[in-house]
């Protein structure tokens, strides 16, 4: 057999994003160096936004956890061969979703915060399942269908829902600022670990956490790295993991006052956990094979006995749970409420998310942390003396797409000196 | 009262169909020569924008067009370089450029105007064309024989049995009873007040998307140049065995989807307002692409596609004109009035895309030497 | 003799291989000049380069003893080339007279099309070169053989002196080649010189003046039609001698293992393409079913493997009806499929080998485990059928679009008879292969009979039929119309049998189903 080699046609795989992505942001120099600011001072002044503080870091990665989910759900539907452009609408019918459950529905937290989550998942998993329906047995292409649905879904939801049927009452709703849906019970937000010390039962159920991931971790470790097999491998893992949660346990139990005003939440916890699921479902399972199968021949699905309208289904219904999730840490882990301004976009971003990525999952990942750090630093870069709006980060993410999109040219340029070599 | 309304209804659909018609025609000739445009409402958004700059600084409307027009053919190569030349994927490219024109405007919304809600007031064609009653007796009787020619042509198409008759047949019906008929009913006060009322100080942009179906129609299926543009569209191997340049016809269709695109924007911009807006377009461009479908990639079956959407569109303005009458729709949300274009447009191509047949060879580029 | 057109060591080189190795040749003034070879030999690129879709690396062209570069097709049109492609350039939606005056249309002022004049023009053609056609049929709805006719006066219109015509029986019965000959005769007595490109033996000595042979790129011989034999031929295609003729054990007939009761079904443009078809195959047997292409053929296919739903019909698959059932239960009752198209239907090209091993057993044991994947057996499975079918590169992790075609196969036939299927449905298993893949996977499929399966084959090449064939039948217009043993048979029999048995009705040019190849 032969060995697997890596190739510089392997690399230069690998490098054509991250030049496309350097490519963005010459683009953003050059629109800031016409604008007659200094490209460098604002860009460290970017990256002081994203960095400069705990503040700071905090808004870039509830930011990346957003966009983390949005890009997944276009990349795992792009896998099954749906351009999924509707991620907007589901995020935000996930959103209004958590809102009402939030705020209409009393439950202690351990099972108010699950229910949100199952019941934005249905919802907004289900509104883009009415495009994979439209796609599968009506033919209609589902980017015309995604598009048309995102626009129903904001005019329903924004211009009737929140200021109709679960506009919040009274004096509250009177200024823009406060116009909205009314704030959700302090059961289904997720905990700012940072800032809130949580009580008792939140205490143990941290630890709880903590010693499930190390448990998960200390076993996988000693599998795959030493040669401990059968009730030993269990009982080391068991005895690392009580040493570890013991420990942690001196630490939960004495933490009396956090750090106010930090508004990162467990929901980057969350994106993570759905990288790492997303991951294993397209490449270690046989539903994730057969989603792959489908998207990059169809036809070869359906003569491999796959049955291609119930994976396309399934897998669109799941493109919009994610989506929908995006929109549930919007409302669950910072708005606290459907606010009347919804900061929208997030589901725009996860097609830039998802096509930078490549559609990789951990792909996703990186370009949603450089993503996250670009959106939450260039607030910073908003302020004098620079007072570049934010938008500016649209065109460094179009600009970079735009390049994606010319993937042959810039494989052609990176192919270069190879085939001056071989000449 | 109903006269007012159809009046308020057919005005309101002429400015709110004129730019979709005009980019969707735009999307008919480019996939008609196989390349897909997603791209049009982003041109929409960079040729309205680049209108109005236009005309600010210059203060006329017509440099301002000139200047949606150019960036419009900017555009245009750009596309075509990418996803022709060098065969990149059409659909990532539109996506592109639809988030670059998202930031990309309003960054120049900023660093121009100063602002990131809406332009200044620019000079511009909004007052459009004051029109006398007399010639809308014109316009109606031009009208009529249209749809009188139209219907029956269709019945022609219809009744197999008149299949292989020469046009002159047709022209014969038509002159015998299109013309009277046109004529009688062209002298009818209240459908000349109507049309009146819907043409009065419409937009040279309007009058532009009216005769654009037809002009392309003829350039499509009666020159030579349309049978080589479609051809390239449906069997581009075989156009190339015979000296047909490939590149050169794509290129040219893809420049002229995203001047009509451009122009669009602009018939939003320096057309219906005199200012650019952030919100611009608001989807219309994708509402464009939807109508081609309906359309079926024809340039006349467009045209009846965007009236049959634009009736949606406004509908709202109708319902909330009615409400002053009957006051029973004040119930209805606005969410749902402003929701309704789109559900149809969801609702037509449900009952309808499984039957268009795309042009064969749409979205697939073309590598000269492929094996 | 003046020579029309000239090659003087010509060569083309493409990524993976050296397609042209200085090849030169002289084809002379109203000849018939033939090129043959095997899959893969060169022909069809040597053609693009005289036809200008390619450029040489190096060589020269000589057409009427001038040197060309020729630039595209426009030139070599000017030049008074034509070329009729083994797949049609046809536009489906245009009519014939729209496709013959694509690019020289006749116009009025202002580029208006003038199509009543294209029509007469084409009319006028096809009357002076007798080639009847309809100016006003729509190209989707003729028959391939009439394409054929559209092809070659779309070339003539043009003023082509050399004609091209690149694997054109490929596509007709033999009632219908024999036209197409009598057609090339025509042209030739009117001054015209025609290069035929052909890989089948007996037509090329049937047509042509001279024969040139192709082996790898290069010029294996050069000979007189009437000093050649297709034995002759044949060692110089393949470089040594070729038995075609295997040694087939008797068959050993077990029970009925599928049996179709009239089946109906419709293509994808609604048009009945099967029509009430009745067989059994029994263990132990290959069941060829000739007959050329678009006869309901894939339709047929698609309907007993699930992949298309019949209109009427039932299936019996081992005395269990699958009547309607999906490619999955059909897959699990044991039936295995090797599709026409393998890059298309067979594998999935970004999929790597080890995955492409394991496609259509992906949800059973010891593949699956549940829900999870069993990477490490499909790995070990992949190295076991590597090694068993020396398929190469030998790597598990190589993208199968990678991998030449007869390795492609490969991959197909190694999966499928992994699955130990009770029947196997091959459709056309050697299409594009060249003659080292094509006997091994005859081989296969003869063992495979051996071993008791049955083994439904079918074939637009006649001789892979009745070489394997314990019983022929034949397919026409959707139908089954003729049953033969195997060994029994000559090709003229089987040829009428093809053209549905009546000649008369043949001639009159019914459309064919799928007349889109």
């Amino acid at each position: 057999m032969l060995k697997r080699k890596f190739t510089y046609e392997n690399l230069v795989d690998l490098l054509v994003p991250l030049v496309c992505i350097l490519l963005g942001f010459i683009v953003g120099m050059i629109l800031i160096a016409v604008a007659g600011k200094n490209p460098f001072g604002a860009y460290f002044a970017l990256f002081q936004g994203a960095f400069g503080s705990l503040s700071n870091i905090s808004e870039s990665v509830l930011k990346t956890a957003v966009l983390v989910f949005t890009g997944l759900s276009v990349g795992l539907a792009y896998r099954v061969g749906l351009f999924n452009i509707g991620a907007e609408g589901q995020f935000i019918i996930g959103a209004i979703s958590a809102a009402f459950i939030g705020h209409w529905v009393r439950l202690p937290a351990f099972l108010h915060i699950p229910l949100i989550f199952l019941f934005a998942m249905i919802t907004s998993g289900i509104w883009a399942l009415i495009a994979g329906w439209l796609k599968v047995s009506r033919g209609v292409h589902e980017v015309i269908s995604t598009i048309m649905l995102n626009w129903v879904a904001y005019y329903l939801v924004e211009n009737w829902l929140v200021v109709g049927p679960m506009a919040v009452q009274g004096a509250a709703g009177s200024t823009i600022s406060e116009a909205g849906t009314p704030m959700i019970y302090p059961t289904a937000k997720l905990w700012r670990f940072v800032s809130d010390v949580p009580d008792l039962i939140g205490k143990i159920f941290v630890l709880i956490a903590i010693a499930l991931v190390v448990f998960f971790l200390a076993y996988y470790a000693l599998k795959r790295g030493t040669k401990i097999k059968g009730k030993a491998l269990w009982f080391f893992s068991v005895i690392t993991t009580a040493v570890v949660s013991a420990v942690s346990a001196v630490f939960v139990f004495q933490w009396q006052s956090g750090i106010p005003g930090i508004r990162m939440n467990i929901g980057i916890f969350f994106a993570l956990a759905a990288v790492v699921i997303i991951y294993f479902l397209l490449f270690r399972t046989v539903l994730g094979y057969e989603i792959r199968a489908i998207g990059f021949n169809n036809q070869a699905a359906k003569y491999a006995g796959i049955n291609v309208k119930r994976n396309i289904l399934l897998t669109m219904f799941l493109a919009g749970a994610l989506a929908g999730l995006g929109g549930v840490l919007m409302v669950c882990g910072t708005e606290f409420r459907f606010p009347g301004v919804f900061p929208g976009g997030y589901g725009f971003d996860g097609i830039a998310m998802a096509l930078i990525g490549q559609n990789s999952p951990f792909g996703i990942l990186l370009a949603s942390v450089l993503f996250g750090i670009i959106r939450g630093g260039s607030t910073a870069m908003q302020l004098p003396p620079y007072k570049i709006h934010k938008t500016f980060a649209d065109i460094i993410q179009g600009s970079v797409v735009l390049f994606i999109s010319a993937y042959f040219i810039i494989q052609y340029i990176l192919m270069l000196p190879r085939k001056r070599r071989e000449v | 009262m109903l006269e007012q309304t159809i009046t308020l209804a057919l005005a309101s659909m002429l400015q709110f169909g004129t730019p979709i018609l005009i980019a969707a025609l735009g999307g008919v000739i480019t996939e008609t020569s196989g390349v897909v445009n997603l791209a049009l409402e982003g041109l929409m958004r960079m040729g309205g924008f680049f209108a109005i700059v236009g005309a600010y600084f210059s203060g006329d409307p017509w440099i301002g067009l000139l200047a949606g027009i150019v960036i419009g053919a900017i555009m245009g190569l750009l596309q075509a370089y990418i996803c022709v030349t060098w065969r990149g994927d059409q659909i990532i490219y539109g996506v592109a450029i639809n988030i670059f024109a998202l930031g990309g405007m309003t960054y120049l919304l900023e660093r121009i105007f100063n602002t990131t809600g809406h332009s200044p007031s620019v000079q511009s064609f909004s007052s459009g064309i004051a029109l006398s009653l007399d010639t809308a007796r014109w316009y109606l009787f031009t009208l009529l024989l249209l749809a009188i020619g139209g219907l029956i042509y269709w019945l022609f198409r219809r009744m197999r049995a008149l299949k292989g008759k020469k046009p002159w047949v047709w022209l014969l019906l038509v002159g015998i009873v299109g013309i009277p008929s046109a004529y009688f009913l062209s002298s009818i006060q209240t459908l000349i007040n109507i049309v009146w009322g819907a043409f009065n100080k419409q937009t040279i942009f309007v009058y532009f998307a009216l005769v654009l179906p037809f002009l392309m129609h003829f350039l499509l299926f009666k020159t030579k140049w349309g049978l080589r543009i479609r051809s390239v569209g449906e069997n581009p191997k075989a156009a190339d065995t015979l000296g047909i340049n490939i590149y050169l016809i794509r290129y040219l269709c893809v420049i002229a989807a995203c001047i009509l695109g451009a122009i669009a924007g602009a018939a939003m911009s320096i057309g219906q307002l005199e200012i650019f807006d952030n919100h611009m377009p608001a989807g219309k461009g994708f509402i464009a692409l939807a109508a081609m479908i309906f359309g079926k990639w024809k340039p006349i079956t467009t045209l009846l596609a965007v009236l049959f959407f634009t009736l949606a569109g406004v509908a709202g303005d109708v319902i909330q004109m009615l409400s002053s009458t009957y006051p029973g729709l004040q119930a209805i949300p606005r969410g749902w009035l402003g929701s309704f274009p789109y559900i149809l447009t969801l609702l037509a191509l449900a009952g309808f895309a499984g039957k268009a047949v795309a042009p064969a060879a749409d979205g697939i580029p073309y590598e000269k030497g492929e094996k | 003799m003046e020579a029309v057109c000239e090659l003087k060591g010509i060569c083309k080189r493409f990524p993976a291989v050296l397609a042209n190795d200085h090849i030169s040749l002289s084809v002379n003034k109203q000849e018939v000049f033939a090129i043959v070879g095997e899959n893969g030999a060169g022909k069809t690129t040597l053609m693009n380069i005289i036809y200008g879709l390619y450029q040489p690396d190096s060589g020269q062209i000589l057409i009427r003893g001038k040197e060309e570069r020729i630039s595209g097709p426009s030139h070599a049109i000017a030049l008074g080339i034509g070329m009729v492609h083994q797949h049609f350039m046809l536009i489906p939606v245009f009519t014939v007279a729209e496709n013959i005056v694509l690019g020289i249309e006749p116009t009025k002022a202002g580029g208006i099309l003038d199509l009543d004049r294209a029509k007469k023009e084409v009319a006028d053609f096809s009357k002076k070169y007798g080639l009847q056609i309809d100016p006003d049929a729509r190209v989707q709805h003729i028959s391939v053989g009439m394409q054929q006719r559209v092809e070659i006066i779309k070339a003539l219109f043009r003023g082509a002196e050399i004609l091209i015509l690149d694997e054109p029986t490929a596509v007709l019965t033999p009632l219908e080649t024999e036209e197409l000959f009598e057609t090339i005769r025509a042209l030739i007595s009117q001054g015209k010189t025609v290069i035929f490109i052909s890989h089948k033996l007996k037509e090329v000595l049937a047509i042509a003046d001279r024969i040139a042979v192709l082996r790898g790129g290069k010029v294996s011989g050069l000979v007189d039609a009437k000093d050649a034999d297709e034995a002759l031929l044949a060692r110089m295609m393949v470089g040594r001698d070729v038995v075609f003729e295997y040694t087939k054990t008797p068959a050993k007939i077990g029970a009925i293992a599928l049996e179709a009761k009239n089946l109906v079904a419709k293509n994808d443009r609604g048009l009945e393409a099967v029509k009430n078809v009745s067989f059994q195959l029994r263990q132990g047997e290959i069941v060829g079913i000739a007959g050329v292409e678009g006869n309901g053929q894939t339709e047929l296919v698609e309907v007993l493997t699930g992949m298309r739903s019949q209109e009427k019909g039932e299936i019996y698959l081992a005395g269990e009806s699958f009547t309607k059932s999906a490619v999955n239960a059909l897959r699990h009752a044991g039936m295995a499929h090797i599709p026409q198209d393998r890059q298309r239907t067979g594998l999935v090209l970004p999929f790597n080998v080890a995955e492409n091993l394991v496609l259509g057993m992906q949800r059973q044991s010891p593949f699956a485990k549940g829900h999870a994947q069993n990477q490490a057996e499909i790995v070990s499975f992949a190295i076991e059928k590597i090694q068993e079918f020396d398929i190469r590169p030998q790597a598990t992790w190589v993208q199968a679009k990678s991998l030449s075609g007869g390795n492609q196969q490969k991959v197909i036939v190694a999966r499928e008879i992994a699955t130990q299927p009770k029947v196997m449905i091959a459709s056309q298993p050697t299409r594009g292969l060249d003659v080292g893949a094509t006997e091994f996977v005859h081989n296969q499929l003869l063992a495979e009979r051996d071993s008791g399966k049955a083994i439904l084959l079918f074939s637009l090449e006649l001789d892979e039929i009745m070489s394997l064939s314990d019983r022929i039948m034949v397919m026409y217009g959707g139908e089954i119309v003729a049953e033969f043993q195997g060994g029994q048979v000559t090709r003229e029999e089987i040829g009428l049998a093809m053209l549905g048995w009546k000649k008369d009705q043949a001639l009159t040019e019914e459309p064919r189903l799928n007349a889109q190849a």
